[in-house]
C-alpha cells in the first residue's frame, strides 16, 4: 500500500516545509544586519563639561574627541567583561566609529525606565519628561509622571515579560534595565540586535551609597548635562560625608536588626553590601557587620530573634505600617527590645497611594537623606532639628 | 534427507540464565535434539509450565538458549543477523496486539518488513506477496477494517496472514488455537496443513489441543515436566507408550483404543454392544458415563444392539429373558438403570 | 480480477487521502504562519507585512523592525517548537504504549530545568555576574549552556539504565522519578534564594517563544532537524513496535539499537526546545492524538510528517492567543498550551471510545 509513488510526493512535503522556515530565516536575517559606515569626520566636538566615577566601582567615563566612551564594567570579575558604549553627539552618528563599543546618539530625548530607581535618576538632573515608557507603573512615586501615566503621555509597560512590539513601536533612544532579571535578558538582547539602545544600569551592584547615587552621572553624561549632575553629586556627597564624620567617633552604637523573616527564614544583607555599609556609617551596631558577604544571607529565624530580644532599634521591618500589623505577621515580635521600647522604624514615610515608595525611587540618589534618617534614629541629638524624610516611627 | 529440514537442534538447552533474583540459571528443558522439516506440521505438546512457549521462543531467535546450538538450514543460528533470521522464520506469538488505527492490510504488511528498505516503502513483488497471503488466509472480506474491530479468530487469521507475508521458510506458532472457538480452530489447523502441504513450508505450532494435534500433526514434539523432549509420528509416541507418560497424571488415563482421555471410571458391569458403527460409537460413551464398561465380545447378562432403521437409530435391549426397545438413547439409560434397580432389589 | 483492481483502488484512494490531508496541513502552517505575523500587540496593517516580507521598502521603519526582529523569529520559534515537541512525543507515545505519555517522561525537560535553576537560583550576587554577561557579546548562552547541560546529563543516565534495563515499563518509570528528582532539586535551589530570584526561575518556567533570536534560531534549527530525521529513519522500526517488542524482533527489527535513536531522538528534540524556550508542556502529548485523529492511521511513515505540521500549527495558534492581540500584555505560553489542548484532547477522547486501543 505504501509504494515508491507515496514516498517521493511526501518527501516533497517534507522539503517544502524545511525550505519554507529556511528561506524565511534568512530574508529576515539579511535584513536585520546593520551596515557600518566610517567616514573622515570634518567637524570636531569636544566636551568641556566632564563626569568622572570616584566612588562607584559599576562604571567608567572617557571622554574623547568627537565621542563619550561608557563602560559598565562587571565590579565583581577581574578581566571585564565590560559593555562598552560609545555616546556620540546626535550630527556625528554614523560618521564616527568606536570599535566594540555600542553608539548611542546624545543627547537622549527619550527613554524607556524598567525600574522607579531611573525616575529618580531623571528627577534629580530635572529630565524626568524624557521617560515616555515606564515598566511597573504602580510602584512610581513621583506625581508628575503618574499623572502622565494615567493619562498615556508615559506607555506603561507589564511587569514580567517585556513587550518587545511596544518598544520597538516607540523607537526610545534608550531603554535602560538594571535588576537581577535574567529571564528577561533574552528580550533585551532581542532589542538589541533590532537597534535599541539598552543600557545597563548596574547601580544596584554597587556596595555603597555614593557609589549607587554616582551613577547620576552616567545619566548626565548622556544627557550633556555634566555640569548639573556634578553640581547634584557634590552637594549629595559632601552632606553624606558631614553627616557620617559626624557621628564616627560615638562609641556607643545602638543594636540594630533589620527587615522580616519570611516562613522560617531571614534574609539579612551582608557585611559588605549597601545596606550594611549605610547603617555603619550611620553609626550603628549591625550584627552581621564582619562578613564579606555583599548581597543577601540567609539565617535561621531563631539566629536573629535571639538578637532582636536584645537589639536597640528595628528597621526595615517588611511593609509594616502599625504594632498590630507586625503582630499580626507573627506574634513572637512583641518579646522584641525594639517592640517593647517602640524604636522600630520603617522606610515607608513617603508612599503613593497605588504602593510605590519614594525610599526605592529618589533615594538612590539622596543618600544623605536617608543617612540623616538613619542618623536621627541612632544617635538623635546630634541632628536635633533633622525631620524625617523617609523614615516613620512603627507604632 | 538434510536439504528437507530447515531447523535443527543439538544437544540445546532453553530456559532462563542467572539474573537479578535468581541465583542460579532455571532449566526448562535440555538435551534436545529436534528438527523441522519442510512441508511438515509438527505440533509441540505438554503440560502446562513444560516449557513450550520457552521452546518456541528459543527457537525463533527471541530467547537465547543456555547450551547447545539451533541450526537454520545447516548454519549456526547465532550466526544470522536479526534481519537475515526475520527471512527464514517467522513466528505467531500469544502476545495481545492490543493497537487500533491500523488497517488489516496495512498490519499484514508489516510483515514485508525483513525485505524493504529503510523506509519500509513496498514494491509491486512486495504487495504481490500480501496479496498472496490476504488470500489463503481468507481475510480478503475485511481487509480494510480496523483491526481494533475484529474479532479473536480473525485477528488470529491476521497475524498468521502477516507471517506468511514474511515468506519465511518456516513459521513458528506459540498455541495460536487458544481462546478460539471449535469452528475457529479447525480452520485454523486447516489452513496451517495446507500451507505446509502446498508451500512446503515447516510449521511447528504448540497447542493443548491434544485431539487436534493427534489428527493434524504430521510430527509430534512432546515435552514433559522433567525437561525432556521426545519426538516422532504421532502414532508411535502413542503405541509406544509415551504419550501416555508424558500426560501421566493420577485421575485420568489415555485410552489407546479411542485416543482420547478417560474421564469416568467404570464401577458397574459389562455391557455386550453391538450394531451400526455410529449409533455404538455414541452409544457406548454414554453407557461409560454412566459408569458401565463396554464389551465386544458376548456373554454379557446385559446386551444392546443399536439399529439405523430408516433414518432413525433404533435400541433393542436384552436382559436374560426380557427385550425392550428404546428409541433414544436417554431411553435407553434409563432403562438400564431400571433393570439394575431392580436386579439390586432382588437381591 | 475485479477484487483486486478493487482492492488497488481502495489503496490508492487511501494515498491520494493521505497526501491531501498532508497538503491541508502544510497549507493550514501557512495560514497560521501569516495569521502569527499579523497579530500581535501592534497594529500592522496586511499589506505591510507582505510588503516587508517580500524585502520591499516600507515607510514604516518601527513596523519594519517589528516583523523582521520580533514577530518573525517568534513565529519559526514556535514551529520548531512545536513540531519537535510534538514528534518527540509520539516517539515516546509509542515506544512506551503509553497514550498519555509525553517527551518530558524520561525526565529531559527537567533536567534542563535544573541545569537553569543551578545559575538563575544560586545565592548571592551570581546571577549578577551572569546578568551582566548575558548582554556582552561574549556571554549570553549561559542559560541556554546550562539547560543543555541538564539534558544531555539525564540523557545519559538514562541511556546507560537503558542498557541494563530491558522491560520498558521499568524505564518509563525510572524516567519519571529522575523527573521528580531533579524537581525536588530544583525545590531545594529555590528555598535558599532571595525572593527576587525565585520570581525571575519563576518567569523561566513559564516558557517563551520570543526569548530566541535569529542569530541563535539556526541552532535550534539544526538540532530539531537532526532530531526528526532521525525520527523519520526511525519510522519503519516504530511501526514495527506498534506490535510489541516480540513481534517486531520476529521481523527483523533491532529492538536494542532502535530504542537508543528513539531516545537520542526525543532528547534532541525535547530538550533543545526546553534549552531555547523553557519547559512548554502538553503539547507534545495532544498533537500525536490529533494526527492520528484526523490522518486516520498508526503508520509512522505518514504520522511523523503530519505530527510536524499539526505540532507546528498548533504551537502558532497557542502563540496567537497568548499574544492577547490588541493588549499590551502577554501570556505564558506553557499556561496556552494546556489550556487550548486539555479540551481538545478531550474531544478527541470522547469521540474515540476506546482510548487504550485507539492511541496506538
Amino acid at each position: 500500500m505504501i509504494s515508491r509513488r507515496y514516498f517521493y510526493p511526501f518527501l516533497n512535503l517534507y522539503t517544502c516545509f524545511w525550505t519554507v522556515i529556511f528561506s524565511f530565516g534568512t530574508v529576515a536575517c539579511q535584513s536585520s544586519s546593520h551596515e557600518q559606515q566610517s567616514h573622515q569626520t570634518t567637524k570636531s566636538i569636544s566636551f568641556p563639561e566632564q563626569v568622572h566615577a570616584e566612588y562607584a566601582k559599576g562604571f567608567r567615563i572617557t571622554y574623547h574627541k568627537n565621542y563619550k566612551l561608557l563602560e559598565v564594567l562587571n565590579p565583581f570579575q577581574n578581566q571585564a567583561d565590560t559593555l562598552r558604549y560609545a555616546l556620540i553627539p546626535r550630527d556625528l552618528i554614523g560618521n564616527v566609529n568606536v570599535r566594540d563599543a555600542r553608539p548611542i546618539p546624545i543627547p537622549i530625548q527619550s527613554m524607556i525606565a524598567t525600574s522607579t530607581t531611573h525616575v529618580g535618576v531623571a528627577e534629580m538632573l530635572n529630565a524626568s519628561d524624557i521617560i515616555k515608557g515606564m515598566v511597573g507603573a504602580k510602584y512610581v512615586y513621583n506625581s508628575n509622571i503618574r499623572q502622565k501615566l494615567d493619562q498615556g503621555e508615559i506607555a506603561s509597560f507589564p511587569m514580567g515579560a517585556f513587550n518587545k512590539e511596544e518598544a520597538l513601536n516607540m523607537q526610545p533612544d534608550l531603554l535602560m534595565i538594571s535588576g537581577g532579571q535574567a529571564s528577561q535578558f533574552d528580550n533585551y538582547k532581542i532589542l538589541i540586535d533590532a537597534g535599541i539602545n539598552v543600557l545597563v544600569n548596574s547601580e544596584w551592584l554597587e556596595t555603597t551609597p555614593l557609589g549607587k547615587a554616582e551613577w547620576v552621572k552616567v545619566l548626565g553624561a548622556l544627557l550633556n548635562r555634566e555640569k548639573l549632575a556634578n553640581q547634584k553629586f557634590s552637594a549629595v556627597a559632601k552632606r553624606y560625608k558631614k553627616l557620617k564624620s559626624s557621628v564616627n567617633d560615638i562609641q556607643q552604637k545602638p543594636l540594630v536588626i533589620t527587615n522580616m523573616p519570611y516562613k522560617g527564614a531571614w534574609f539579612v544583607p551582608g557585611g559588605g553590601s549597601y545596606n550594611a555599609t549605610i547603617l555603619r556609617d550611620a553609626g550603628a551596631d549591625y550584627p552581621w557587620s564582619e562578613s564579606k558577604d555583599t548581597g543577601g544571607m540567609r539565617k535561621d529565624f531563631e539566629v536573629v530573634y535571639r538578637i532582636g530580644l536584645k537589639a536597640d532599634v528595628w528597621i526595615n521591618p517588611g511593609d509594616a505600617k502599625t504594632k498590630e500589623d507586625l503582630l499580626a505577621k507573627d506574634s513572637r515580635f512583641k518579646d522584641f527590645k525594639p517592640f517593647k521600647t517602640g524604636e522600630i522604624y520603617n522606610n515607608n514615610r513617603r508612599m503613593s497611594p497605588s504602593g510605590g515608595n519614594d525610599f526605592w525611587e529618589s533615594g538612590v540618589v539622596h543618600p544623605e537623606r536617608i543617612l540623616a534618617d538613619l542618623i536621627k534614629i541612632f544617635h538623635p541629638d546630634v541632628i536635633p532639628d533633622h525631620q524625617f524624610y523617609y523614615y516613620r516611627k512603627v507604632k | 534427507m538434510i536439504k528437507q529440514t530447515i531447523i535443527s537442534t543439538h544437544d540445546l538447552e532453553i530456559g532462563f540464565p542467572t539474573r537479578g533474583a535468581r541465583k542460579s540459571k532455571k532449566v526448562v528443558a535440555s538435551e534436545i535434539n529436534v528438527a523441522l522439516q519442510k512441508g511438515q506440521v509438527v505440533c509441540l505438546l505438554g503440560p502446562n509450565g513444560s516449557g513450550k512457549s520457552t521452546l518456541i521462543r528459543t527457537l525463533s531467535g527471541l530467547h537465547s538458549p543456555l547450551k547447545g546450538s539451533i541450526f537454520l538450514s545447516g548454519k549456526n543460528l547465532s550466526q544470522f543477523s536479526i534481519r537475515q533470521t526475520a527471512r527464514k522464520i517467522s513466528t505467531v506469538l500469544t502476545d495481545r496486539v492490543t493497537i487500533g488505527n491500523l488497517s488489516v492490510y496495512e498490519l499484514v504488511s508489516f510483515g514485508r518488513s525483513p525485505y524493504t528498505g529503510w523506509f519500509g516503502s513496498l514494491t509491486p513483488k512486495d504487495n504481490e506477496i500480501i496479496e498472496w497471503a490476504i488470500e489463503s488466509t481468507g481475510i480478503k472480506p475485511f481487509i480494510d477494517r480496523d483491526v481494533m474491530h475484529l474479532s479473536d479468530g480473525e485477528r488470529q487469521k491476521v497475524m498468521i496472514a502477516r507471517a506468511l507475508a514474511q515468506d519465511t521458510s518456516s513459521i513458528l506458532l506459540d498455541e495460536p488455537t487458544a481462546h478460539l472457538d471449535l469452528p475457529n480452530r479447525v480452520e485454523i489447523i486447516r489452513l496451517l496443513r495446507k500451507l505446509a502441504h502446498e508451500t512446503k513450508k515447516g510449521i511447528l505450532l504448540s497447542t493443548h489441543e491434544l485431539d487436534l494435534a493427534l489428527k493434524a500433526a504430521d510430527n509430534l514434539w512432546l515435552i514433559n515436566m522433567e525437561g525432556e523432549v521426545f519426538t516422532g509420528t504421532p502414532e508411535d509416541l502413542v503405541l509406544d507408550g509415551t504419550f501416555e507418560s508424558v500426560f501421566e497424571q493420577d485421575s485420568f488415563d489415555f485410552d489407546r483404543t479411542t485416543g482420547s482421555f478417560t474421564l469416568h471410571q467404570p464401577t458397574k458391569e459389562i455391557i455386550y454392544l453391538f450394531g451400526d458403527e455410529v449409533a455404538v460409537f455414541w452409544t457406548r460413551r454414554a453407557l461409560e458415563r454412566e459408569g458401565y464398561r463396554v464389551s465386544q465380545s458376548n456373554g454379557t447378562s446385559l446386551q444392546i444392539e443399536a439399529v439405523h432403521r430408516n433414518g432413525r437409530f433404533e435400541w433393542t435391549l436384552v436382559n436374560d429373558h426380557e427385550e425392550f426397545i428404546c428409541t433414544s438413547v436417554g431411553a435407553l439409560i434409563s432403562r438400564v438403570q431400571k433393570i439394575r434397580q431392580s436386579v439390586d432389589m432382588e437381591g | 480480477m475485479n477484487e483486486r483492481s478493487q482492492k488497488q483502488i481502495s489503496s490508492e484512494k487511501k494515498i491520494g487521502i493521505r497526501s491531501l490531508y498532508l497538503g491541508l496541513l502544510l497549507g493550514g502552517l501557512l495560514v497560521f504562519f501569516l495569521l502569527n505575523l499579523m497579530l500581535g500587540s501592534v497594529d500592522i496593517p496586511f499589506k505591510e507585512i507582505i510588503t516587508i516580507l517580500s524585502g520591499g521598502k516600507t515607510n514604516h521603519f518601527a513596523w519594519q523592525k517589528i516583523i523582521i526582529n520580533i514577530r518573525i523569529p517568534r513565529a519559526l520559534t514556535a514551529i520548531l517548537a512545536g513540531s519537535a515537541l510534538s514528534v518527540g512525543g509520539l516517539q515516546m507515545q509509542t515506544f512506551f504504549r503509553n497514550p498519555l505519555a509525553g517527551p518530558s517522561v524520561l525526565g529531559i525537560t527537567s533536567g534542563a530545568s535544573l541545569g537553569v535553576a543551578i545559575v538563575m537560583l544560586a545565592a548571592g550576587t551570581i546571577t549578577s555576574i551572569f546578568a551582566i554577561q548575558q548582554l556582552s557579546a561574549l556571554g549570553s548562552w549561559i542559560i541556554i549552556g546550562a539547560a543543555s547541560l541538564g539534558s544531555a546529563a539525564v540523557l545519559l543516565l538514562i541511556l546507560l539504565i537503558s542498557l541494563k534495563v530491558r522491560d520498558n515499563v521499568t524505564l518509563l518509570i525510572i524516567g519519571l522519578m529522575i523527573g521528580n528528582i531533579t524537581i525536588a532539586m530544583v525545590s531545594i535551589w529555590q528555598y535558599f534564594s532571595q525572593p527576587e530570584q525565585i520570581r525571575d526561575y519563576l518567569i523561566w518556567t513559564f516558557g517563551s517563544l520570543g526569548g530566541v533570536p535569529l542569530n541563535r534560531l539556526w541552532i535550534l534549527a539544526i538540532v530539531v532537524l537532526v532530531g526528526g530525521i532521525i525520527a523519520i529513519g526511525m519510522s519503519k522500526s516504530l511501526n514495527g513496535l506498534l506490535l510489541g517488542e516480540n513481534y517486531a524482533r520476529s521481523m527483523g527489527i533491532s529492538v536494542s539499537s532502535s530504542r537508543i535513536w528513539i531516545i537520542v531522538s526525543t532528547s534532541l528534540l525535547a530538550g533543545s526546545v526546553t534549552a531555547f524556550c523553557g519547559p512548554i508542556g502538553f503539547v507534545g502529548i495532544a498533537v500525536p492524538h490529533l494526527t492520528r485523529s484526523l490522518l486516520g492511521t498508526n503508520d509512522h511513515r505518514v504520522l511523523i510528517p503530519g505530527t510536524f505540521l499539526m505540532g507546528a500549527i498548533l504551537m502558532l495558534a497557542c502563540d496567537i492567543v497568548a499574544q492577547v492581540p490588541g493588549s499590551s500584555t502577554t501570556l505564558p505560553i506553557s499556561a496556552i498550551t494546556s489550556l487550548v489542548g486539555s479540551p481538545v484532547v478531550i474531544w478527541v477522547i470522547i469521540k474515540r471510545k476506546n482510548l487504550q486501543a485507539s492511541f496506538s
